[in-house]
């Protein structure tokens, strides 16, 4: 018996070491997320940015009223708001060649057998339906600018869990929609946030009644396959008292020679005791402007747990933004960055104490070759009410060759003296010393490197459900494959 | 007896200095060897020229392995050729887990794949026998370990990677009385005919379980005198003043 | 800050961040500028350094160097109305004390300081600024250049009374193999703000930067410093240590801007601060900016309260809290203030500092001849 269950155990790690080699010599690993689909639709917007075209999605949305007219409010903001006068330079991103709206031909589905079957493909080669079966308790797939499958575990349906598209949530719960549709990120947040609440179509809802909770993930995956599109999907989890929920976020595009543009807006709100934890592995293809707001607001002793892999996109501006407003709320923020050639990718994890006895937690990683440039951005701000509370931040970051660039650019702010902060940061290359102990051990240079770079980013591996985490070391392989001096 | 290491002659310089100066030593199969010598001698600079640690430079002599020219293979051949060091001072790997990396390293070594149970079984015995607890099977190698925990674990990795030639930097620096025990223990048990150790310490208890068949005093960069063990009585009475002389 | 009220930006961020956090640089109120005689520090010298005044700019063109602001650079360097130049000669070696001291007769001194250092030189510069004034400000330019393998330090006091705005712009160029060390002890002023750019352009430079603080009441003290490095295996260390009472505040921001080519360069950064009062801010901007791979780059940060361990370790061995909280912060800023390297400057710091942690109520002249380096207890 003791044989049969050992036995067992090794098979499956045996399977899950072969998964890891077998990318090694896949060569065509690249291709995965980089094919097109042919673009039909069954309608979009002209390119540009105009009052009409926002009242033609509100009106193609059948939406009530009070939306409408936050989408104009928005769109007022929106033209009277200067660019940030920081990070990246966004110049290349011309507004007017940017088709915010594009329904790709399809409804939305309940049964992937029913989806038309060239999205289905699409999401067939990324692995969600298999996915789902496996290892998600629900799934939403978007593609363009709706979702066009929704699922969710009839067991959750009957605790009260809801997991809809957020067309459906306007719909059907749209008291708590209004009552939090961008109240945490509100439009004059920032230029792009103001873009958003204009034109934001697509997404996810989910809410989690008190005590609920949920064991297995949740899932949106996010596809833009329209040339020259703009994604701006709205994802809102709010996590009643005592409850608990995994939800996780997968994005990739095909790439382009002109821009495409994201611009989502993520509310999370995490009542007394709850704990949500927010998994994001996005890979934008390289033309991809990932311009994104998340944003969570934590009760009393709550818990927002932030794990996310950013290996895309040509420029990316995100911050995860926490508010501690309970006593005794946590925040836990575990990130990586990789950067390769062409990407500027501008992240980091923001967070802000309100109440006693607040703590947060923030570790993050980055890598930059062939000439990308990793920035970590943070903030940490403890205010006067926010007595005996604890943050931590630690940035590391590895540069794999010396074309490339990391900044780390943190702000503390501290205004009350009952705190205890600790800040640390790193920057440098791989040790000459540590290459030289692995290769002692019969390791090759490159084999070395490898794996310094895998262990480097293992906090994050750590933090994610097994298949994310094989998911993000292929990642990782195929960022490293010919870079290695 | 056939000859597994011989130094011809070798000259090593570290970031344009100078450290050993002209230095010969052959080893064969199934002995054991120690070399001793002050602080700043070059036992340890001796060690990484074999081991192949780049800023260490050959700047004249060869060094060769089983009859080979190793002078200029890189530090992984040597590895897979069965030369092992135990570092002075073993360095952190976050991130990888002691089982893993030692699997890995195995894999490549004896080229062929490792499978993840009987591996683990071999593991767990060597770490009973080097009293180590399980637990740091999965934790990241040598990171905040103490001084002691990193020597048992590079000798864990010579009982799994079984080299044809050991070289054992101070192993017994900052280990208590009982570790030291320990570990002179597994590596005399895992000595036999077919392996070589090489032995750098300051402290003659190791060498009463390790048995040295030859002793080399090295000083200013050259072996200025080689012995048998009851050479040790020698330093360990007059010290290594009295050999300075020869040094010249 | 009503959105139509002027104000005056200092101590820029080379690569500013989120606006809403305030960091990016300081706002203070303009202060009126008033006309102001000529004036000489009091000024002795050793060794072989030769000490000159002027009139007029003396200063060389500073390139892309912007200053804690502007305007205020600008007028150091045109409207001057004290210039001093300092310079050692090659292999020469000497020491130099200037006391800038603002009164009711000269409340504004807009000054010059050149420092030049030739070949294998070693000076030290001890600067002092006190004195108060009501509209007291002190705007004042130092510029540092030296040789190859050159040694030059910069010893600072600042223990101005609490009408004065201190401001100090400071530009070093490091040269070969060349070693450049402040030490600072910024104790007074209503506002020190003080902006350092040094930069490494060749190889082997080094800067080392120590600083020291204390602030109470409603004190502004702001540190900025910006150091480009280039050369081969260039050093910057920067420590920025001290503590804040009363309703103070602390800006540190560093910039270590490793450019690419500057192999082998290691930088580190820290900035520790202790909070004894409930309403203190302490702000850090620590960053670091990475364009060569070959590099080895540090920052650390912390703040908070006294440790309550080693405070009640202290009272164990008898001494009442205050006693206990001011070793505390002694020990903390020690080792910078004995850096300094002049027994009576350093006395006169610790006076200062006991002073303001209400420990010494001697205020008065005792102070320079006080050699007590521990606190009398009570």
């Amino acid at each position: 018996m003791a044989d049969e269950k050992e036995k067992l155990v090794e098979e499956r790690e045996e399977k899950l070491n072969a998964e890891r080699q077998k990318i090694d010599t896949f060569s065509d690993f690249g291709n995965m997320y980089n094919f097109k689909k042919d673009f039909n639709y069954s309608y979009k917007t002209e390119a540009g940015l105009t009052e009409d075209i926002v009242r033609e999605i509100s009106e193609k949305k059948h939406e009530p009223q009070w939306m409408l007219d936050f989408r104009l409010k928005s769109l007022d903001i929106f033209n009277h708001m200067e660019y940030p006068d920081w990070g990246p330079d966004i110049s290349e991103l011309d507004m007017d060649n940017i088709v915010t709206y594009v329904r790709p031909n399809a409804q939305m589905k309940a049964d992937w057998n029913d989806v038309p079957d060239d999205i289905k493909d699409t999401f067939d080669r990324l692995g969600i339906p298999e996915a789902e079966k496996t290892s998600l308790a629900g799934v939403g797939a978007q593609y363009d600018s709706e979702v066009v499958y929704h699922s969710i575990q009839d067991e959750l349906v009957r605790q009260g869990v809801v997991y809809t598209d957020f067309d459906s949530a306007l719909e059907k719960y749209e008291d708590i929609v209004k009552a939090h549709f961008m109240k945490l990120v509100p439009p004059t947040d920032h230029k792009f946030a103001a873009l958003h609440g204009a034109v934001w179509s697509g997404g996810s809802f989910v809410y989690v009644p008190a005590g609920v909770d949920v064991s297995i993930p949740l899932q949106s995956y996010f596809r833009l396959n329209a040339p020259g599109a703009g994604q701006f999907e709205h994802t809102m989890i709010i996590v009643e008292k005592g409850a608990k929920v995994h939800f996780i976020e997968g994005c990739s595009a095909p790439k382009y020679n002109v821009a495409n543009l994201h611009a989502g807006c993520v509310e999370l709100f995490i009542g007394d005791d709850a704990t949500l934890t927010y998994s994001t592995i996005e890979n934008w293809s390289k033309n991809m402007y990932n311009l994104n707001t998340k944003r969570a607001i934590v009760g009393k002793n709550g818990t927002i747990n932030w794990v996310t892999g950013s290996f895309g996109s040509h420029t990316s501006c995100l911050y995860p933004m926490s508010i501690l407003q309970g006593e005794g709320a946590h925040c836990e923020f575990t990130g990586v960055t990789f950067a390769g050639k062409g990407q500027y990718l501008d992240t980091g994890s923001k967070v802000v104490h309100n109440a006693p006895h607040t703590s947060s937690n923030i570790n993050s990683k980055s890598i930059s070759k062939s000439g990308g440039v990793c920035i970590y951005r943070g903030s940490v701000v403890i205010n006067p009410k926010a007595e005996g509370a604890k943050a931590n931040v630690s940035c590391e970051s590895l540069m794999l060759d010396e074309q490339s660039q990391s900044d780390t650019i943190p702000a503390i702010v501290v205004k009350n003296d009952n705190i205890d902060l600790g800040h640390e940061a790193s920057i440098g290359r791989i040790s000459d010393e540590a290459i030289f102990y692995l290769m002692s051990r019969g390791l090759s240079e490159d084999e070395a490197r490898a794996m310094l770079v895998r262990g480097f980013v293992e906090p994050v591996s750590k933090a994610l459900p097994l298949e994310y985490a094989v998911e993000m070391n292929n990642l990782i392989n195929l960022e490293l494959k010919g870079s290695l001096k | 007896m056939s000859e597994l290491l011989r130094v011809e002659g070798l000259h090593i310089a570290v970031e344009g200095k100078e450290i050993l100066k002209g230095l010969d030593l052959t080893i064969n199969t199934g002995e054991t060897h120690v070399i001793m010598g002050s602080n700043g001698a070059g036992k340890s600079t001796l060690f990484n020229a074999i081991m192949g640690n780049p800023k260490y430079v050959v700047t004249a002599g060869k060094i060769f392995f089983e009859g080979n020219d190793i002078t200029d293979a890189p530090v992984n051949e040597r590895a897979k050729a069965g030369i092992f060091m135990a570092f002075q001072q073993p360095i952190a790997v976050q991130g990888i887990s002691v089982e893993n990396f030692i699997r890995n390293a195995k894999s490549t070594v004896s080229g062929q794949q490792q499978r993840i149970m009987p591996f683990r079984r071999k593991l767990h015995a060597q770490m009973d026998q080097l009293k180590m607890d399980k637990s740091y099977a999965e934790r990241y190698v040598n990171d905040g370990f103490s001084g002691g925990e990193r020597k048992k674990t590079e000798i864990l990795q010579m009982c799994m990677l079984e080299p044809k030639l050991t070289m054992l930097d101070e192993i017994d620096s900052g280990l208590d009385v009982d570790a030291v025990r320990i570990v002179s223990e597994t590596v005399s048990q895992y000595h036999n005919e077919n392996n070589s150790i090489l032995v750098i310490t300051h402290h003659s208890e190791i060498l009463q379980h390790l048995k040295p068949d030859f002793v080399h005093v090295l000083i200013n960069g050259r072996i200025v005198k080689s012995g048998d063990a009851s050479l040790i009585q020698t330093i360990e009475a007059n010290g290594y003043e009295s050999f300075r002389g020869q040094a010249e | 800050m009503a959105k139509d009220k002027v104000v005056v930006q200092y101590n820029q961020l080379p690569r500013p961040t989120f606006r809403w956090m305030k960091v990016n640089h300081l706002d203070l109120e303009p202060l009126a500028q008033k006309s102001v005689p000529s004036y000489t520090p009091a000024e002795r010298h050793t060794g072989d350094a030769a000490v000159s005044f002027y009139t007029g700019r003396q200063v060389p063109d500073l390139g892309d160097f912007q200053g804690s602001n502007e305007k205020d650079l600008n007028k150091a360097l045109d409207e001057s109305n004290t210039g001093c130049a300092v310079t050692v000669g090659a292999g020469q070696k000497g020491a130099v004390w200037l006391d800038y001291t603002v009164s009711a007769a000269v409340p504004q001194i807009t000054g010059q300081l050149t420092i030049q250092a030739g070949d294998h030189s070693d000076l030290t510069v001890y600067l002092i600024f006190d004195g108060d004034a009501a509209g007291g400000y002190v705007n004042f330019l130092t510029y540092v250049k030296t040789g190859e393998q050159a040694h030059v330090k910069i010893s600072k006091v600042q223990l101005h009374g609490h009408h004065v705005r201190h401001v100090e712009h400071r530009y070093a160029d490091a040269g070969k193999e060349s070693t450049i060390d402040y030490v600072s002890a910024e104790i007074g002023a209503k506002a020190a703000i003080v902006y350092y750019k040094t930069d490494l352009m060749h190889d082997e430079s080094n800067f080392n930067s120590q600083a020291m603080y204390l602030g109470n009441d409603d004190q502004i003290v702001d540190f900025s410093y910006w150091v480009p490095t280039k050369g081969v295996k260039t050093n910057t260390d920067i420590v920025t240590t001290g503590a804040l009472l009363d309703t103070s505040k602390k800006y540190f921001r560093g910039t270590i801007d490793f450019l690419r080519g500057g192999k082998k360069a290691v930088g580190s950064e820290s900035d520790t601060c202790i909070l004894l009062s409930p309403n203190v801010h302490s702000i850090s901007v620590p960053l670091l900016l990475c364009k060569e791979d070959d590099v080895v780059g540090n920052h650390a940060s912390s703040a908070g309260q006294i440790d309550k361990d080693k405070l009640f370790y202290l009272m164990s061995r008898g001494f009442n809290e205050a006693g206990a909280q001011l070793i505390i912060v002694e020990s903390n800023i020690r080792p910078v203030i004995d850096k300094l390297g002049d027994t009576d400057l350093e006395n006169k710091v610790l006076q200062a500092v006991r002073e303001k942690m209400q420990f010494c109520y001697k205020k008065g002249d005792c102070h320079a001849k006080c050699t007590q380096r521990f606190p009398h207890l009570d």
